[in-house]
């Protein structure tokens, strides 16, 4: 028989009789128990006891089922000792004659962080929380002192991991997964509700394009509807003429050597890149973001690793803009980092990557066999005469990238949702699983519309950048009215990333900005890693709004601070 | 309006749909039966003369009905003399409600008169017990126990309700909704096992049903047979299984255990595939456990989760009731012939046959055996009749040439074992099945433990027939000794009261038998009494039940003589 150490977890209510019962069934088998404790816990008229046995695993598992017999048992688990958390308490009372001795007792008890919780002319009362080990190795060295009484609580534990708890917990089973509770409404939507709720604000936080969608674009929509084009579900994949149009796009605009096979439509660039996560990650798989990054990324990992974190590492904020560290990200590669995250241009930095930066990134990439996720939804927005460049199109590392592109900011069509995933073909078949779970197909109308803008005059594209580039001045321009912020220039998006001088409660900031200011911005932790005392202005709204947010916002600032 | 604890009882019992309580008047639940006497239009009320008798009527009775049987006792001896009817509705699954008078609580923990702790003598063997101090709780606590009785795997459920509670009044509200947080059992089976398991029977070679009292505690036996039929598998059952499944269809093998069938004992050593359904792979079904089906595949489907991987490791485990799993498994299972695998048994029926049961059923010389006035019953009845067996030989040779041709009538002690089981557990069927014909065979040891309660047939008038098998020995403990202990008979020899007279003392009509001429006759006028009747037969006296697996053997030892 091999025999272990099992920690036996049980829930029940809170009865008289449910100590015998409970108990009964150990005796029944002749099992001893070396330890039991109960009490009541949170949750209202719950127990929990904990007991630890000394058995094997079948017969643990025997005594489990017994367990759930019990009408009054809502729950049982078993653990092993590397799973929980757990810790005894215990009184020595050890006799001390002389102060020299009392003294050596204390000694003794210093060694192992326990207490003096009690002194007598001839004994001293020795208290000990910890493990079964220390405490009984505590005992041995205080024995030769006399021990005169000796009392220990038997273990209570807590589990590390709520993985290792197995079993029904009715009480719990109409509460929704803990993945899902334990995450936070992404900041941008929190702050976009409370803006609703407060009349005559401004929003500086979606990142949302003032422009409406060009008349052709909605021309083409409203054909496709009239010629019956949209009334059924179209290719999962996407209409073929989009996808050609995409193909054509990539190739011309991003240098990417796609054929049709290598390109999925999505439900724009968010369901993208839910697909790509799901498809892409383990539970286990871990995720390198280089942060500051747009929140729903971080959300998202975190749902397609059931509740795992992300892996941040953030830029260096210098005086010459976000910088990457590329010992950085290597230092953050584990055996289990399956992929690396780039938002390129980014939201919300603006930081545009140089090509040295990024063939870092391939590099790293390349030698630990990394994914990179890249995702290029700002792709023309780049200031001051700057280049996008698009990993897919780098030398050798075109099959471990999967590009995600879309048309809601380039061409103002955030309502239409549209996106589309550009990757390898293996990659694709996987995604595709994931894609077709989560949408079937993007909507047909905005299929059509996309079609439209890709295959369209381009020319409202150089007149948004131009727009955009207006309006980042104005931002840069009233950011010179205050020296409590620092402020990196943008170098592409539509977004600033100021930071304050001093540490600042960034999100606590956000809030009572929006509700003595009137003026809503985005806090910078939801960003991740880099991103605390910093806040997020979106520029996509139009001029006057822009000025009247911008003075609110600096004479705010420039009150509290 | 407010009411006493004891009228609520009674108000909830008939709520409930309970028409009938056996039990035994005393101190601590005199309220009660005080309450009861103006509730007797509604509530039948069988007086026992020992309580012992009550908790078998009650069983009796709830394996007809399916719903928990009810038996009443005051506190201290009246209570535990319930205690082995209690501890035998544990073992065999059957739904009892328990109620007991307890003293005041006031007085609780004085050793008061007629005290006992009898929530911590049942713990162990009740599904649920508790303790009802206040008249509020009566409602409540009645309705939890009945449906904890009853739902899921049933057992028996003890409450004890002090006479305080009786007499004290409160408002009745009869609870529509009880919160059971802990006990949920799950009926569904989950598809993924039954694919699974209709794959393993679809391409088995030498499949094998074995079912067990799950069948008839689910109704499922006409989903069974459907099941049967649709598969061409053949059936072997389990000891409390009998009559689950018609003894004459050709897909009846026989039964399993060590008094059960030859070629059903040896061949489950050669089945590749075993479906067992509502049974537990109980001891005297498997005899050597690692000598036990080792070969097969185990398909074991049972609403209790703590059966399953507790004697036998299952290959595909199955948390169900049993009707539904039939129901759903019958959609996935293929029709095969098995005609092969089926002549083996019919090879090894055939030495049966020749051996151990045309001698034992169709003897022509010497006394009278036991097996041919079971045999002549069987015919006699057309196997209709509810059978209920003691405990010893002639319980396993009522099992064993009875030929049962419908469900619900086999009732005996099969778990526990109780001897005086019968003739209490035949007025409890009698009175939940009026319109069926019950004979209680009991052997002369057994019938003597309970047989004051001829008087409740007498007073209650119930036309149950009792056959006793005289051998003037304890049978089954003699064959023991004489096989495995080098027939030492030790206090084995039973000296018996003339039981004719004893019975007709009672006011019953009685004859005794002890020739094999005169026997047929006997029998009709047992048979055709519209009353109760005694017969007391005369048997062989080292009279020895084969085939028999002895203690120790794998069941393919099992022996012919």
């Amino acid at each position: 028989m091999n025999t272990q150490k099992f920690t036996i977890t049980v829930f029940s209510e809170n009865k008289p009789g449910l100590l015998y019962r409970v108990s009964g069934l150990f005796l029944k088998r002749k099992i001893n128990v070396e330890s039991l404790t109960v009490s009541e816990i949170e949750q209202d008229k719950l127990s929990r006891f904990t007991i630890t046995v000394n058995t094997d695993r079948e017969t643990i598992e025997k005594i489990v089922k017994q367990l759930y017999r019990i009408v009054e048992v809502v729950k049982v688990f078993e653990n092993t000792d590397d799973q929980l958390i757990s810790k005894e308490l215990a009184f020595i009372k050890v006799s001390s004659k002389s102060p020299e001795k009392r003294r050596e007792i204390e000694d003794v008890a210093y060694l192992f962080n326990a207490k003096v919780s009690y002194v007598s002319n001839d004994s001293i009362v020795i208290e000990m929380s910890g493990t079964e080990d220390t405490i009984d190795s505590l005992l041995s060295l205080l024995r030769p002192f006399g021990v005169r009484e000796f009392v220990r609580s038997g273990r209570i534990a807590v589990l590390k991991d709520d993985k290792h708890a197995e079993g029904k917990f009715s009480h719990m089973v109409r509460e929704p997964s803990y993945i899902v509770q334990g995450m936070d409404v992404s900041a941008i939507k929190k702050i976009q509700l409370l803006h609703n709720q407060v009349p005559g604000s401004i929003s500086l936080a979606q990142g949302i394009p003032s422009f409406g969608t060009y008349p052709h674009i909605r021309e083409a929509a409203k054909k496709a509807i009239d010629d019956g084009l949209v009334d059924k579900y179209t290719l999962g994949y996407g209409i073929t003429p989009l996808r050609e149009a995409i193909v054509e796009k990539v190739r011309r605009d991003n240098a990417i050597k796609a054929e049709i096979e290598n390109v999925i439509v999505t439900h724009g660039g968010i369901e993208a890149l839910m697909a790509v996560f799901l498809a892409l990650l383990n539970p286990r798989d871990e995720v390198i973001i280089i942060t500051p990054d747009y929140a729903s990324h971080i959300t998202q990992t975190q749902i397609a690793r059931h509740g795992g974190k992300p892996i941040f590492v953030s830029l260096d904020e210098t005086e010459q803009g976000w910088q990457l560290n590329p010992e950085k990200i290597e230092a953050a590669v584990t055996q289990d980092t399956k992929a690396i995250l780039i938002c390129n241009p980014c939201n919300p930095t603006g930081k545009v990557y140089t090509r040295e930066e990024m063939e870092q990134i391939a590099r790293i990439a390349v030698k630990y066999n990394l994914f990179i996720i890249s995702d290029e939804i700002y792709e023309y927005f780049l200031y001051d005469g700057r280049k996008h460049i698009s990993f897919g199109s780098m030398e050798g590392i075109a099959d471990r990238v999967i590009s995600i592109f879309g048309v809601s900011k380039t061409y103002s069509m955030t309502g239409w949702r549209i996106g589309y995933i550009v990757a390898n073909k293996t990659l694709i078949d996987q995604i595709f699983k994931i894609h077709d779970s989560l949408v079937t197909c993007p909507a047909a109308v905005s299929q059509y519309a996309a079609l439209a803008a890709i295959t369209g005059p381009q020319d409202n594209v150089s007149y948004y950048l131009q727009e955009f580039d207006k309006r980042k001045k104005i931002v840069m321009e009233a950011m010179k009215g205050t020296d409590k912020m620092t402020l990196v220039e943008p170098e592409g998006a539509y977004y600033v990333f100021p930071k304050f001088i001093t540490p600042v409660d960034d999100y606590d900031f956000a809030i009572r900005a929006l509700r003595n200011a009137k003026v809503a911005v985005v806090p910078g932790s939801a960003f991740g890693l880099g991103g605390e005392s910093h806040f997020r202005i979106s520029y996509g709204c139009e001029e006057d709004e822009l000025k009247e947010g911008m003075t609110r916002l600096i004479n705010y600032v420039n009150t509290i601070l | 309006m407010k009411i006493t604890g004891a009228e609520a009882l009674m108000k909830t019992l008939v709520e409930l749909g309970v028409d009938t309580i056996y039990g035994y008047p005393g101190g601590a639940i005199m309220p009660t039966y005080d309450a009861l006497y103006d509730y007797t239009d509604r509530l039948r009320h069988v007086l026992v003369r020992h309580e012992q008798g009550a908790a078998h009527a009650a069983e009796g009775h709830a394996r007809i009905t399916g719903k928990p049987g009810v038996c009443m006792a005051t506190s201290g001896p009246g209570a535990t003399n319930l205690v082995t009817g209690i501890a035998d509705a544990m073992m065999d699954s059957v739904p009892l409600l328990c109620i007991t008078g307890q003293v005041s609580q006031a007085v609780i923990g004085t050793d008061a008169f007629q005290e006992t702790d009898i929530i911590g003598i049942t713990t162990p063997i009740t599904k649920w017990n508790y303790q009802v101090t206040s008249p509020e709780e009566v409602p409540e606590a009645i309705v939890k126990g009945y449906r904890i009785a009853m739902e899921g795997r049933p057992g028996p459920v003890l409450i004890d309700i002090t006479k305080n509670a009786q007499m004290e009044q409160a408002d009745y509200v009869f609870p529509k909704e009880v919160k059971l947080a802990g006990f949920q059992p799950v009926l569904d089976p989950n598809p993924r096992q039954i694919q699974l398991a209709a794959e393993l029977l679809n391409k088995a070679k030498r499949p094998l049903l074995l079912i067990g009292h799950g069948i008839l505690i689910a109704h499922a036996a006409h989903d069974l047979l459907e099941f049967v039929e649709a598969s061409g598998i053949p059936v072997t059952n389990t000891l409390h299984g009998l009559s689950a499944f018609p003894s004459g269809h050709p897909l009846y093998m026989g039964w399993v255990g060590m008094h059960g069938n030859y070629s059903t004992n040896i061949l489950t050593n050669k089945a590749d595939v075993i479906m067992a359904i509502g049974m537990r792979f109980d001891d005297r079904v498997t005899s050597r456990l690692d000598a036990y089906a080792k070969q097969a595949k185990v398909i074991h489907i049972d609403i209790d989760p703590a059966e399953l991987n507790k004697n036998v490791r299952a290959e595909v485990p199955i948390v169900a009731d049993a009707k539904r799993a039939l129901i759903e498994l019958k959609k996935l299972i293929q029709p095969r012939d098995h005609a092969a695998w089926i002549q083996e048994f019919r090879t090894l029926q055939k030495e049966e046959e020749t051996e151990v049961i045309e001698p034992a059923t169709h003897p022509t010389t010497g006394a009278i055996k036991m097996a041919e006035v079971v045999r002549k019953i069987s015919e006699a009845t057309k196997g209709e009749a509810i059978i209920v067996p003691d405990v010893g030989q002639h319980q396993m040779i009522t099992a064993r040439y009875y030929k049962f041709a419908q469900p619900d009538s086999f009732i005996t002690s099969g778990g526990a074992g109780t001897m005086g089981f019968a003739v209490p557990a035949a007025i409890g069927a009698q009175i939940a099945a009026p319109n069926r014909m019950v004979i209680a065979i009991a052997g002369d040891g057994g019938f003597q433990m309970t047989m004051q309660e001829l008087t409740t047939i007498y007073q209650e008038g119930i036309p149950v027939k009792i056959v006793i098998l005289n051998n003037n020995f304890l049978g089954m403990v003699r064959q023991w000794q004489q096989l495995f202990y080098e027939k030492r008979y030790s206090f084995v020899n039973i000296k018996n009261p003339d039981f004719v007279k004893m019975a007709e003392a009672c006011y019953l009509k009685a004859e005794k038998v002890t020739e094999r001429a005169d026997l047929d006759a006997a029998l009709k006028r047992l048979l055709d009494a519209k009353e109760s009747y005694v017969l007391e037969v005369v048997v062989e006296q080292e009279d020895n039940v084969f085939p028999m697996v002895p203690t120790g053997a794998a069941v393919d030892e099992v022996r012919l003589r």
